[in-house]
């Protein structure tokens, strides 16, 4: 595992027509979610219609970025298929969060140490920047 | 009950083969330590040296066939499975796969699966030509050779174990914050069946235990010969919150093939028939999607063991024996609640009290699982479920095992997390 080898780059999120709007906000540092105009049910990740209803009218809408850990892991070791390119961060937190809207979004609880992560715990996002102009909504504790 | 289906019972496997890797010098110790078990007739050496993925499912298919009393060119239809297009190798390098190499006389071939359900929708595949008229003779074969390709070392090098890169996959949105293994998700889900159940790190071991104990009874599974206690599982280290390594599937190298026919035709066939009673599939968006919490520690079960027990005529108080899908232990526990064996929440409770080891009442994963003998996805289950209803299944063999049902779970994580989907195949002697 720790055999010398050239820099490994983490995955870059795809952006296409559908995420376009998501990374761009969130590039100004903020969070943007679809909302169906139907049902109001929101929608994560983006896609083209409504996972609720079927609707083709969604519209994005800015969210708060407060939340709560609904679920969450450490990761303390490269297993099996994992990226190389991750190695550096370990131990690292990689959560679902449920936002206060309702939706609930894959992401990083950071500026946390691993021992204080915990189920229900209050975070609000933060935009790290990732490269080639993409930020990356990730959370922090609520202080 | 009576089965609700014409359809249950109508087919059967009449033929199994296999091949399953083994370290190379684990194999020579046991087969110098059990001459001629007819377990350590399916294992091969592993790493695979020279051989691709199509050579060892052409010599499972051809086992297949020659367990069933047949040659070649009696089989007149060919389905090649896999767990889908994230499963690490495209269908493309398939193209040309074990129906040329053995020059079977095929009707049709192609390939389908997903998840960890390939050798049940390999079946259903098989079971629509039958019906049809389409075939006599069916061929099913599917591989994996994930223990060659995380030793290869310009796939690590890569930095990409054996998976397409994910960061070009629309949708997945997981690898770039670092989940990158189907351990990353499936920790969350017993990290919340802990936080709302109240299970236990004993209680998940006490799983991973008892289909270790299992594996110590299969020459053929990749940890026999290695007995473990709660003391050793509770003392390894932690590597995913909150598993352990005993917590996760081992990685195979494999191949493992049936051969599906009428049951009037695998009556004439030299081994007991296995007949194919009920098949269900169950997917997540169908009635669990953005169902939030009460259903993040529940897998999409309700469907597919509605429809395929329903076909059968059967409850699970009939079931002898269960191969169910250990990927991660809180499977396990999900499964005892799912299938109804205990209450939502009391799977924790139910696993640690031992009903599903050797001796227990509930015996589950007999060939060790996924967890402790090879991963070959619910192929796996359906090869135990082979062995145990045939009567071959040695020193871990089930008394008079007549019934029993084979899972299979897994396809992509889905937002808001949910694995998606499932599938329940009943198997029984006729």
């Amino acid at each position: 595992m720790a055999e010398a080898s050239k820099e490994i780059p983490k995955p870059l999120p795809q952006i296409t027509p559908i995420t376009q709007p998501f990374w761009e906000a969130a590039a100004s540092r903020k969070l943007v979610m679809q909302r169906c105009s139907d049902c109001r049910s929101w929608v994560w990740c983006p896609r083209p219609a409504c996972v609720e209803c079927g609707s083709e009218g969604l519209q994005w809408a800015p969210v708060s970025g407060r939340g709560t850990v609904f679920a969450f892991t450490v990761i303390r070791e490269v297993v099996g298929r994992a990226l190389r390119g991750f190695e550096k961060d370990i131990p690292y937190i990689t959560a679902w969060i449920d936002l206060e809207e309702g939706p609930r979004i894959c992401s990083n609880v950071v500026q946390c140490p691993v021992e204080k992560v915990v189920i229900g715990m209050a975070v609000e996002v933060v935009f790290e920047e990732a490269g080639q102009g993409i930020f990356l909504p990730k959370f922090k504790p609520i202080r | 009950m009576e089965p609700n289906s014409r359809l249950s019972g109508k087919y059967a496997i009449a033929g199994l083969g296999m091949v399953i890797g083994l370290p190379e010098k684990e194999l020579e110790k046991r087969k110098a330590d059990l001459p001629g078990h007819p377990m350590l007739n399916h294992a091969i050496a592993s790493p695979l040296v020279d051989l691709s993925a199509k050579d060892i499912e052409a010599e499972a298919a051809r086992r297949a066939i020659e367990d069933a009393g047949l040659s070649n060119k009696d089989i007149d239809g060919a389905v090649h499975v896999h767990g889908g297009p994230r499963s690490g190798r495209g269908v493309v390098e398939h193209m040309d796969a074990f129906p040329r190499m053995l020059g079977l006389p095929v009707n049709f071939y192609y390939h389908c699966g997903r998840g960890g359900g390939w050798g049940t929708i390999g079946i259903i595949t098989a079971l629509s030509f039958l019906e049809l008229g389409l075939a006599k003779y069916v061929a099913i074969a599917g591989s994996r050779e994930d223990w060659t390709r995380s030793h290869r070392k310009e796939v690590r090098d890569q930095g990409i174990r054996g998976q397409i890169n994910p960061a070009t996959v629309a949708g997945m949105w997981g690898p770039t914050y670092g989940r990158t293994a189907a351990a990353h998700e499936h920790s969350m889900f017993a990290a919340r069946h802990k936080h709302e159940y109240g299970t236990t790190e004993t209680q998940f071991g006490a799983g991973a235990i008892q289909v270790r104990a299992w594996a110590c009874k299969n020459p053929l599974a990749r940890m026999y010969g290695r007995p473990a206690t709660i003391e050793d599982y509770l003392q390894s280290p932690i590597y995913i919150d909150p598993y352990h390594l005993m917590d996760m599937a081992v990685t195979t190298d494999g191949a493992v093939a049936m051969v599906l026919t009428s049951m009037e035709r695998a009556r004439d066939c030299p081994k007991p028939p296995v007949a194919v009673l009920g098949i269900g599939y169950g997917d997540a968006q169908g009635g669990q999607w953005w169902e939030g919490a009460a259903h993040y520690t529940k897998l999409p079960v309700l469907k597919a063991k509605e429809a395929a027990f329903g076909q059968a005529g059967i409850s699970i108080k009939d079931i002898d024996v269960a191969q169910l899908y250990d990927c991660f232990t809180a499977e396990l526990i999900f499964q005892m609640e799912d299938y109804g064996w205990c209450a939502k929440g009391e799977g924790g409770a139910y696993v640690e009290a031992g009903h599903i080891g050797p001796g227990g009442d509930t015996p589950v994963n007999t060939s060790g699982g996924l967890l402790s003998a090879y991963h070959m996805a619910d192929l796996t289950g359906i090869s135990e479920s082979v062995f145990q209803l045939r009567g071959e299944a040695g020193e871990r063999q089930v008394p008079d095992a007549r019934l029993t049902f084979v899972t299979g779970h897994g396809g992509e994580v889905f937002a808001p997390g949910m694995c998606s989907i499932h599938t329940t195949l009943v198997l029984g002697r006729p």
